[in-house]
């Protein structure tokens, strides 16, 4: 039997016996395949095979909501999985929102640009993984690369309810990154960079090789600048991963919980009038592509920024019965997890400022933040990170910069841009698109 | 949970196929989780993960995959397709299989295979939340939660090792939303321990409420944290997530063997300052971070990884140990059958020292006093380490002023080790999550409240 067909089985399996017990639940369940490879010293360092499957639902009864999965498919496992989640509803808070409510969408995601069938031997594989190492001890200083490595996935997504919906989604991804670790006269210095793709054969292992070579090459001689305040432009990737760690402001659900600090700002000014900012369901190229959301909507783009004002959040049905809002499709959940939103590619608008008049005078480029994940906090939007980059002036390097730490808040620094690029960027992980945005003033610790 | 004449079968494949080492890692796990929003239940999950993870060793190359099915044929599959490359004839020769026994020194009474205590754990959650709301109206949120877990693992290899044990998780984490005019703050705890629900016996929801609140509460309409290279006292507890980053992942074998840690090749050496003493310790009973066996089945045990100064040990999993000559320390750890083991910290803490915090803090002109810390991370690589200081407080002229606002620390783990000049005497520990090659381990971080002579503070002044 295909894995489709177990999945699709399983499903039914449930949604009949749900149906049966007089609710209503919508099903998850995924199933993924994966390859990896690590090279060590000349030599394969690991290598992975993977498959797995889980199974995950959402029941609702009277009015009570409760999760749970599986990640056996055999029928007594879908049996127990499910009286759990019945059991655990009695317990739960009645929500009058929160509903299957997802009607008869049948939708496939059937692009062929993210399942492009793959035909590349393993041999070829082994020898993209092996070349990554290779690419980067052979630069000058002997440079060696702990950390490398090539993988990639196929996995299927099939989402059904009780209202007569049934979606499904596939999907290829390719991937390779190589980090190098330079020593030179004591000093150590690490850096590296990533390629994705839907095919092999789009993969830059030149990319990773060069990119994080340069870097690592270019602040081993960092140095702390002064403490003090300066004007700030991230790298696209420290930007994405800045804008991540702040997610919870355009949340719908934090919202409902009362926790986003942008609830009540519907309509109002968030950030300066050169700020546009949307999620845009499909990218050419983007990696969170699926033509429908957790719920089994039909995603679409939404303007979540317009020049500075806030024009949406994030909504799953959920959300926007709860608070009044039209639903963005931007259901977002795991088999395992309950029901939340995501965004799928964040778009910032590019704005009209040339190069030189971005990068005029002297400002900071931020090429690596360490410590996103623990200094921010997203309800204030105080942040704290550690940071490396590069003291410019009329957009040349300087003086490379290591040891210094970048703070600031994330909603003020919104509203203080001083200039907004005219050309989109992509970051490595290719679901976030931004200009160079240039920041007024972040404080920054130094010597 | 596999039987082992299926698991005997699988390993015989494997080393005849041509593999040094044969291992099956057999995985049943359990969870449950209920969470509560302005008092009411908000969401409640539970689960089952099972899967068996298949590792092989060709010299030192390292085959994994895994699989969600318990039968013979399917595991041989996923052996052959490990095997594909590598395969040569038959070298090593698979002993029989023992049943290894031992004693379990964390014992659990509520485990959740017996009980999810679902009406208990939103009980204990609603006077967290009450106690945490009556500390103030400024208090506009509380949001707690109780993850219960119970892993099941069974372990064996081509060396006749089979061994199993039962871990009991149980966690609690409480987040305090205080609100005045336009500003928010937060204040968060998240105590755990390697037992059931009986946590709950030792755990106070009312004082876990009042602490959280009051961190929130404390920090709003706070001043912003100065930057620049000062002083800082470190509070006890948490703040031993400055040793776990600083130096523990560096003395991991993981990347002692890739020579990608900047400690590689100083054993012997003094690295920190003579008043510092560390250990890793994966025995203490019912610690967050302890374990009976590691995810290899070798019996965990205690580390002493720095001895007044001087490095005496890294941790060192079966391929670290293979890789590096070091002994095994029993430090062979995963998330779950979905990674291949490697050398992992289980209760990493400094020792205590015989200071007094007031000592520490009135040696200080202008400094920063860390009460309570937050995450952080490091590059092992470089050694450079960051983490976020949660509670913090100015110290101006030997005496704590007044309370800041959220900070960064920065600076190199053997830079660091070496500007720590005092060491208090109230060890403490709290439980965190560990994220590296093998997934998001469940460690402790310890440590006395300690004095940093000169350490990079990120704040927002």
């Amino acid at each position: 039997m295909s894995e489709q067909s177990k999945l699709q089985q399983a499903i039914e399996h449930v949604l009949s016996a749900v149906q049966s017990k007089g609710a209503q639940a919508d099903v998850i369940a995924s199933s993924s395949n994966s390859f990896s490879l690590k090279a060590n010293k000349g030599e394969l360092d690991e290598y992975k095979v993977t498959s797995g499957q889980v199974i995950g639902v959402r029941v609702v009864q009277d009015q009570r909501v409760a999760t749970s999965y599986s990640e056996s498919l055999e029928p007594e496992s879908l049996d127990q999985m499910l009286n759990n989640a019945l059991d655990s509803a009695r317990f739960a808070k009645v929500d009058e929102h929160q509903q299957i409510s997802c009607l008869n969408s049948n939708i496939k995601s059937d692009l062929e640009e993210i399942n492009q069938p793959d035909t590349v031997s393993v041999d070829d594989k082994i020898a993209l993984a092996l070349s990554l190492e290779q690419g980067v001890t052979s630069k000058p200083y002997e440079p060696s690369s702990p950390y490398n490595g090539y993988g990639e996935s196929e996995s299927q997504l099939l989402i059904a309810n009780t209202q007569g919906t049934f979606c499904e989604h596939k999907e290829r991804s390719f991937s390779c990154y190589a980090y190098t670790l330079l020593e030179k006269d004591g000093k150590q210095s690490m850096d590296g960079a990533s390629s994705c793709g839907r095919s092999f054969s789009e993969l830059d292992s030149k990319f990773c090789i060069d990119h994080g070579y340069d870097l690592a090459f270019d602040l081993l001689e960092g140095e702390p600048v002064a403490t003090g305040n300066y004007s700030v432009i991230f790298e696209v990737d420290a930007l994405s991963s800045l804008f991540g760690a702040f997610g919870l402001c355009f949340s719908g659900v934090s919202a409902m919980k009362g926790v986003n600090p942008w609830r009540e700002k519907l309509g109002q000014s968030v950030a300066s009038p050169l700020f546009s900012m949307t999620d845009k369901a499909y990218v050419e190229g983007g990696m969170n592509i699926c033509a429908f959301d957790s719920e089994g909507f039909a995603a679409k783009d939404n303007q979540l920024i317009e020049k500075g004002e806030l024009k949406t959040l994030l909504h799953n049905s959920h959300t926007a019965k709860a608070l009044d809002a039209e639903s963005t499709a931007s259901a977002s959940r795991g088999a395992k997890s309950s029901l939340d939103v995501s965004p799928r590619h964040k778009v910032i608008a590019v704005g009209s400022s040339s190069s030189a008049e971005v990068t005029g005078g002297e400002y900071l480029e931020l090429v690596d933040l360490a410590g996103v994940h623990s200094g921010a906090d997203a309800i204030s939007g105080d942040f704290s990170f550690g940071a490396s980059g590069f003291l410019c002036r009329d957009g040349k390097r300087v003086q490379p910069v290591r040891g210094i730490t970048v703070a600031g808040n994330f909603y003020k620094m919104l509203n203080e841009i001083d200039a907004m690029g005219s050309v989109l960027e992509t970051s490595q992980s290719r679901n976030f698109y931004s200009p160079v945005i240039r920041f007024a003033r972040l404080s920054i610790g130094g010597k | 949970m596999l039987n082992p004449v299926t698991a005997k079968a699988v390993i015989d494949h494997a080393l005849f196929m041509g593999a040094d080492f044969a291992e099956l890692f057999v995985e049943h796990h359990q969870t449950s989780s209920v969470q509560l929003v302005s008092g009411e239940v908000d969401k409640i999950n539970s689960g089952i993960d099972f899967g068996i993870g298949i590792r092989l060793f060709f010299g030192h190359k390292i085959l994994y995959g895994y699989t969600n099915s318990a039968d013979e044929q399917e595991l041989k599959r996923v052996t052959a397709l490990l095997a594909a490359k590598d395969q040569r004839d038959q070298i090593a020769s698979a002993g029989a299989l023992n049943l290894n026994k031992f004693q379990d020194h964390h014992p659990c009474i509520q485990a959740l295979s017996q009980s999810t205590n679902l009406d208990s754990k939103i009980a204990f959650l609603r006077q967290a939340d009450e106690a945490a709301r009556k500390q103030s109206e400024k208090i506009v949120q509380f949001m707690g939660s109780a993850l219960q877990r119970e892993q099941r693992i069974e372990i064996f290899n081509s060396e006749g090792l089979h061994i199993g044990d039962t871990r009991h998780y149980t966690r609690f984490a409480g987040n305090a939303v205080a609100q005045e005019g336009n500003e928010q703050s937060t204040g968060f705890e998240a105590p755990g321990a390697l037992t059931g629900w009986e946590l709950n016996e030792q755990l106070d929801a009312k004082v876990l409420g009042e602490q959280i609140a009051k961190q929130a509460l404390i920090k709003l309409n706070a001043d912003a944290c100065p930057s620049g290279e000062m002083p800082v006292v470190i509070g006890n507890g948490f703040g031993g997530v400055i040793f776990h980053e600083a130096c523990g992942h560096l003395l991991e074998t993981t990347s002692v063997a890739k020579q990608a840690s900047v400690f590689h090749d100083q054993m012997g050496e003094m690295i920190a300052n003579p008043v510092v003493s560390a250990v890793d310790d994966g025995t203490l009973g019912n610690k967050w971070g302890s374990i009976n066996i590691d995810d290899e089945g070798m019996a965990t045990r205690k580390t002493q990884l720095i001895k007044d100064g001087v490095l005496t040990n890294f941790m060192a999993d079966k391929m670290g140990a293979l890789k590096t000559g070091f002994e095994r320390t029993g430090s062979g750890r995963r998330e779950s059958y979905k990674y291949a083991p490697a050398s992992r910290m289980r209760n990493t803490f400094i020792e205590a020292g015989d200071s007094s915090l007031e000592d520490m803090i009135s040696t200080i002109e202008r400094g920063v006093y860390a009460k309570k810390m937050g995450g952080g991370s490091v590059q092992p690589g470089t050694g450079e380490f960051n983490f976020a200081v949660q509670e913090a407080y100015l110290i101006e002229n030997g005496k704590i002023s007044k309370p800041l606002k959220t900070a960064t620390l920065i600076s190199t783990g053997p830079k660091v080790l070496k500007e720590i000049s005092m060491i208090g005497a109230d060890l403490d520990f709290a439980a965190g999550m560990c994220g590296s090659v093998s997934g998001a381990v469940p460690t402790t971080v310890g440590q006395p409240a300690l004095k940093v002579d000169k350490i990079t503070v990120g704040g927002g002044n």
